[in-house]
């Protein structure tokens, strides 16, 4: 894999008066880990929403694996290779959590095309979808709705529809959020060992988890970059440690 | 697995009996158009239940479709032919193909938007089904003769016998492939749909696209419901478009429970022998339809396939006797507030209507009079014997693991 995975330039985000997004620009090479950090309402989530193409930028590029996505949505960013997990649990209730998976896999790339694959089904979608269901270590709750299954639980499904939709660039919005200590390392391990080869930017609130994580940390306050760079050098940084780090994390 | 099958084999047979074998056993004119009118809704509903249950969308119109389908069916049988048992395919693609259109319109967003959509074009049909007699027939509506298709293996339909057979095969066939279409992946993905479309536009399926497929499948099988209608009376009626007839079938639907596939069908049976046996015998009918369907939606919301699931799960060999008691005991006195509403209601009318009929008889044949305290008495009783019997259900209440309590 080569260049860059997420591209933006100049993006603003405008609702009525408030200005949550204000000229963020920020490159994710293909097969970087990359975090992004900031204080409560710096825009985290809704720069996610952006390059997910759910929200349209008031101005600004976003460019997936170099194709300008100019505002067309959540559908073709995911065909641009975006996959997507949620701040808010986002599975299929009622659904096993075997027909989670399987609903996913039958958009990746592999799949997308096969028509067919919506009338019959198909052993390659099946075996993906079994694959998926080992990686994230819910092969014992194949069968169970997912609205049954523990929040941690629910959290490694998520991450899994994402992966098994095929999508080489993840976005993942606070994967560790309310859970405890332990159930955050599981989590980062999980993450770290399904997602090899693949873009990942991840919003993470847990700091010891995102510099374990990440080879490179974006920080953003009040809509704007602070600073990109390395763990180490972010830790050194001054003026994050003045906007962020300090501030009680 | 194998079980599983077998167990899916047997409703299949169960079902194709349920069809067949009154209709084999009491050949006359009046059961055989009963069993017709509960085999076209049996059809009816399930198409209904690929939007409400599959793809989680609430339609207030759906007997325009099939209605819809009727009209075209019949028009199709006067001017071009053909031969009757292939007529409801005609009906199904004239059904389909309105409820493209339709869909094109109201698969946008799904829950109220979608609801009122369907409402307002419902309204559309039902008001342009007495405006355009010349495509509607106006008041009398387009007869058929259904004898003078093409005719098949010595068979010409005119006979009800041989009607009740093509009406029969056609919702035995129906069912079987609305089963198979609920078992296809995209029946999942309209699952997905139902239970978090945005998720489903991140993966990359546009949302709209499913709910369309659906509403046009389950339009085509509305088609089919309403030519097995049409092949029942000879006459596609301004009645069949209307809103109450899409108001019977989401209470039908409702009532049988939404959760599984054979619910709707197990409604749509209810509800026909409550508007035709029930109504023959008394006035309060439509009073226990409306009773019947509040009590489904607030105490047993999975509806009588609900009911039917808690019920097996009680009784099987390995449950905790708590748990058993518990549903009998819901199950007891549910059967008496029945019979207490009943005698109520009975005795009600017919003191009621004492000054308009000189007679203030109900129960035909007992012969109990509203004004004597004895059918009172009785309501009284089955009242109070049911509430003790719910009072001893909720002490068994702390020993059940009431999850799956919504048996009532």
């Amino acid at each position: 894999m080569s260049g860059s995975a997420i591209e933006l330039h100049g993006i603003v985000q405008r609702f009525g008066v408030q200005t949550v997004l204000d000229g963020v620009e920020l490159n994710v090479p293909a097969g970087e880990r990359h975090a992004l950090i900031g204080p409560n309402g710096a825009g985290k989530s809704t720069l996610f929403g952006v390059i997910a193409g759910a929200t349209r930028p008031t101005r600004g590029r976003v460019l997936l694996h170099g194709v300008e996505l100019r505002g067309r949505g959540p559908i073709v960013a995911s065909r641009l290779g975006i996959g997507r997990s949620f701040q808010q649990t986002s599975v299929f209730a009622r659904l096993s959590v075997f027909d989670n998976l399987r609903c996913a896999t039958l958009h990746a790339p592999a799949e997308r095309r096969r028509w067919w694959n919506r009338l019959r089904e198909s052993a390659s979608v099946d075996r993906v979808a079994a694959r998926v269901l080992s990686d994230i270590g819910l092969d014992g709750r194949r069968d169970t709705p997912a609205g049954e299954l523990g929040y941690a639980e629910q959290r490694a499904l998520d991450l899994g529809i994402a992966l098994a939709s095929g999508a080489r660039t993840l976005l993942l919005d606070e994967p560790t959020a309310g859970m405890n200590r332990d159930q955050a390392a599981r989590m980062i391990a999980l993450i770290r060992a399904t997602t090899q080869g693949r873009t990942v930017l991840m919003i993470e609130h847990d700091m010891d988890a995102v510099f374990g994580f990440a080879e490179r940390i974006t920080v953003l306050v009040r809509g704007a970059v602070v600073a990109t760079g390395a763990p180490d050098a972010i830790r050194a940084d001054r003026a994050v440690r003045a906007a962020y780090l300090g501030e009680g994390a | 697995m194998a079980s599983r099958a077998r167990a899916g084999a047997l409703r299949w047979v169960l079902f194709a009996a349920c069809v067949a074998l009154p209709a084999w056993l009491w050949p006359h004119g009046a059961v055989l158009g009963y069993l017709a009118q509960t085999a076209a809704l049996v059809v009816l509903a399930l198409s209904y239940n690929l939007q409400l249950g599959t793809t989680g969308l609430l339609s207030f119109g759906h007997a325009a479709f099939a209605g819809l389908g009727a009209f075209a069916a019949a028009h199709w049988f006067n001017h071009v032919g053909g031969p009757l048992p292939l007529l409801p395919l005609v009906g199904g693609v004239a059904g389909a193909g309105f409820g493209f259109i339709a869909g094109l319109l109201a698969t946008r967003r799904a829950g109220t938007v979608f609801a009122m959509i369907t409402l307002g074009l419902g309204e559309c049909v039902a008001a342009a089904a007495w405006s355009v007699p010349a495509w509607f027939g106006g008041l009398g509506g387009v007869p058929i003769d259904r004898a003078s298709g093409t005719p098949l293996g010595g068979w010409h339909f005119g006979a009800q016998t041989q009607a009740y057979a093509v009406i029969a095969a056609w919702c035995i066939v129906s069912a079987v492939a609305m089963h198979a279409l609920t078992r296809t992946p995209l029946a999942r993905l309209a699952n997905a749909v139902r239970d978090n479309p945005a998720r489903v536009a991140a993966l990359g399926t546009e949302p709209r696209r499913v709910r369309l497929a659906m509403v046009t499948c389950a339009s085509f099988f509305a088609g089919i419901a309403g030519t097995l209608t049409l092949i029942d009376v000879e006459i596609a009626t301004p009645d069949s478009v209307s809103m109450a007839r899409s108001a019977t079938v989401l209470i039908a639907a409702v009532i049988g429970g939404t959760g599984t596939f054979f619910g709707p069908a197990a409604g749509a049976v209810v509800l026909t022998a409550l508007s035709v046996v029930v109504a023959g015998v008394s006035r309060a009918w439509a009073l226990y339809l409306g009773l019947l369907f509040v009590a489904v939606v607030v105490a047993a919301p999975r509806g009588i396939a609900g009911i039917a699931q808690t019920l097996a799960h009680a009784l099987r060999g390995d449950a905790p006797p708590a748990e058993r008691w518990r549903v009998l005991c819901g199950v007891g006195a549910c059967a008496f507030w029945a019979v207490a509403i009943v005698c109520a209601a009975e005795l009600g009318y017919a003191w009621r209507f004492a000054q308009d009929d000189g007679t203030g008889i109900a129960f035909g044949a007992w012969g109990i009079d509203a004004d004597a305290p004895a059918g009172w008495a009785v309501a009284c009783s089955a009242a109070s014997i049911g509430t003790l019997l719910w009072g001893w259900r909720a002490r068994f209440q702390s020993h059940g693991h009431g999850k799956r309590g919504d048996g009532r």
